[in-house]
């Protein structure tokens, strides 16, 4: 072996850009996002970049109960809530939803699925991706 | 729900049968706020363990071949960096084999998958496995190890952090409440019971307790009833709604919780050819099922637990049904009721009454943690799932006096949970 090919670094500078990077296996197809080496479907050893442009799904909404709160995150945020995504040819995530109070959650909840879109999300340092509800769907 | 059963190999029979043949385990405790206890360290709380284990099998030191450690976190609670030297000289084993791992709250339930693996692979004929945790008192680095210093909520929170990957997951913010309440709030909303399931976790939790203070080596000396009593309420069920129990999730209180705690607990295994030369009672262990999905995976507990049992179910050929009691790493409480239904143990969609109606405690038909789980026994995080087979071996042998299941126990499942996430299924099977 020559050399390690880095993946997490290449994602998060990515981030800096507007751009959600993925990795995609060059035998099923399959869509590892976040990125990895390997194919986690499959288990096919080669995976290649690709952009991840498209949108998903949330399937679930929950509040953020009093055990878990994270404050200084609370704050930079705003409102949110926890959500399950999913994402075409990929595997479900749980993910922070930005833009929905917790007592939004009910009258949501019935509406499931619902389009959300990746929003990339400045913290302490580096960026994260967060996800919104498509309103434009 | 998308499906995410992971679809593994099939378990394969062990090599050779191993079965315990004895277990021994110190009080669930708080060692730092009690002067007969204050000042305890790892030797002689892992060496208290392991010397009960081998007095209770019948051999000494000299009959263990091999030793394992197991801590949950060896780095914040003692700063070990090899963490098995620091308690081999506590019971007799210098200069034998040991090794040490750690798979956070899954740690006592590996504790037995790796020593019966060692015996099976034919190695070693006597292993000793257990493992030792005090997160509520924890070390000082450069001190001692006598001197203790309190394990603060702000080192378990960044312990917690470190579960989970800092690749991705730890920066989403959002798999911890996932985590603890996706999979109940599916389940919830699935079976139509909204307006049931505050009953079902209150229930749960003073049952749970009920267990806990009856049993001796319980973190918990005293019931929810005694305690409104002292806070002058009028029942448990209102002290579970009080102000001194709040509620921290959309479902979970303060009692739904686990109490961290310090402990330790070991057992004995050996080849079942070789076992009734030390005990009349020998518990085999028939197979353990294993599957393990980092946090990022919505209803992680769901799938892994679903997986894990799959692969003891095919091979032993026994269901969650035919067990008489089933044992499972509840750091949040509703894995009594979820694990319990993932398992075969409880009739899927069914398993909130047999809560409701109080058949999952220590005196029913479908008797759960009998002693009463890390909520209200205590959890000290990797030692509980160790802890959790010296109460199914006890309860197996007829031994566990106040909390003893009122049917024979010749079958007992034990469900593991934690790590980063590890979830394991365990069928132990009463030879005696």
């Amino acid at each position: 072996m020559e050399k390690v090919e880095r993946i997490v670094k290449p994602f998060y500078d990515a981030l800096e850009e507007g751009k959600v990077l993925a990795r995609k296996c060059t035998k099923c197809g399959h869509v590892e996002y976040p990125p990895y080496l390997a194919c986690n479907k499959c288990g096919n050893l080669d995976t290649e970049w690709i952009e991840f442009a498209g949108k998903g799904m949330v399937t679930h909404l929950l509040p953020v109960g009093a055990a878990f709160a994270d404050t200084d995150f609370n704050k930079l945020v705003g409102n949110r809530v926890v959500g399950v995504v999913e994402i075409e040819n990929s595997d479900p995530l749980n993910c922070t939803i930005l833009g929905i109070k917790p007592e939004e959650i009910e009258e949501l909840t019935p509406q499931l699925p619902l389009l959300v879109r990746p929003i990339i999300t400045q913290l302490d340092g580096f960026k994260i991706v967060c996800w919104e509800l498509d309103k434009e769907s | 729900m998308t499906n995410y059963q992971v679809d593994i190999h099939p378990l394969k029979p062990y090599s050779k049968s191993v079965s315990i043949i004895g277990v021994g385990a110190t009080p669930f405790m708080l060692t730092k706020d009690n002067t007969e206890t204050e000042g305890l360290s790892e030797g002689e709380m892992f060496g208290a363990a392991a010397i009960e284990a081998m007095k209770d099998a019948g051999i000494t030191a000299e009959d263990v071949d091999f030793f394992i450690h197991a801590q949950a976190g060896p780095g914040w609670q003692s700063n070990f960096g090899t963490p098995n030297m620091h308690v081999a000289n506590w019971f007799g084993m210098k200069g034998k084999g040991s090794a040490h791992h750690s798979e956070a709250c899954c740690t006592g339930y590996v504790a037995l998958e790796q020593a019966v693996n060692y015996v099976a692979s034919g190695s070693y004929d006597i292993v000793l496995t257990g493992a030792c945790d005090m997160s509520y008192s924890a070390a000082i680095p450069d001190k001692p190890i006598f001197m203790r210093r309190y394990g603060t909520d702000q080192m378990f929170y960044e312990t917690l952090c470190s579960v989970q990957p800092r690749d991705y997951t730890l920066f989403s913010n959002s798999a911890t409440t996932m985590g603890a309440e996706g999979w109940l709030d599916y389940y919830v909303m699935e079976n139509g019971i909204e307006s049931e399931i505050d009953d079902v976790l209150t229930k749960m939790a003073i049952d749970a307790r009920h267990s806990a203070a009856l049993n001796p080596l319980s973190l918990s000396k005293n019931t929810y009833e005694e305690m409104a009593h002292k806070f002058r309420l009028e029942s448990a069920e209102q002290l579970i709604h009080s102000k001194y129990n709040p509620k921290l999730g959309k479902y979970l209180r303060a009692s739904h919780f686990e109490q961290r705690c310090d402990g330790a607990a070991a057992l004995i295994v050996c080849p079942t050819e070789m076992a009734n030369k030390y005990t009349d009672k020998p518990i085999e262990v028939l197979g353990i099922g294993h599957s393990c999905l980092e946090w990022g995976t919505p209803y992680l507990e769901k799938w892994a637990t679903e997986t894990a049992y799959k692969q003891v179910r095919d091979l032993t050929g026994l269901t969650g049904a035919d067990m008489d009691l089933f044992l499972v790493n509840d750091f949040w409480m509703t894995s009594q009721l979820l694990g319990a239904e993932a398992c075969g143990y409880l009739p899927e969609g069914e398993g909130w009454k047999y809560f409701k109606e109080g058949r999952t405690n220590f005196e029913g038909d479908s008797p759960i943690n009998t002693n009463g789980g890390r909520c209200q026994y205590g959890h000290a995080h990797g030692t509980s799932g160790v802890a959790d087979h010296v109460e199914a071996v006890r309860q197996m042998r007829g031994k566990m006096g106040a909390t003893q299941v009122k049917h024979a126990v010749t079958y007992a499942m034990l469900r593991g949970f934690g790590g980063g996430q590890n979830l394991t299924c365990t069928i132990l099977k009463n030879n005696g």
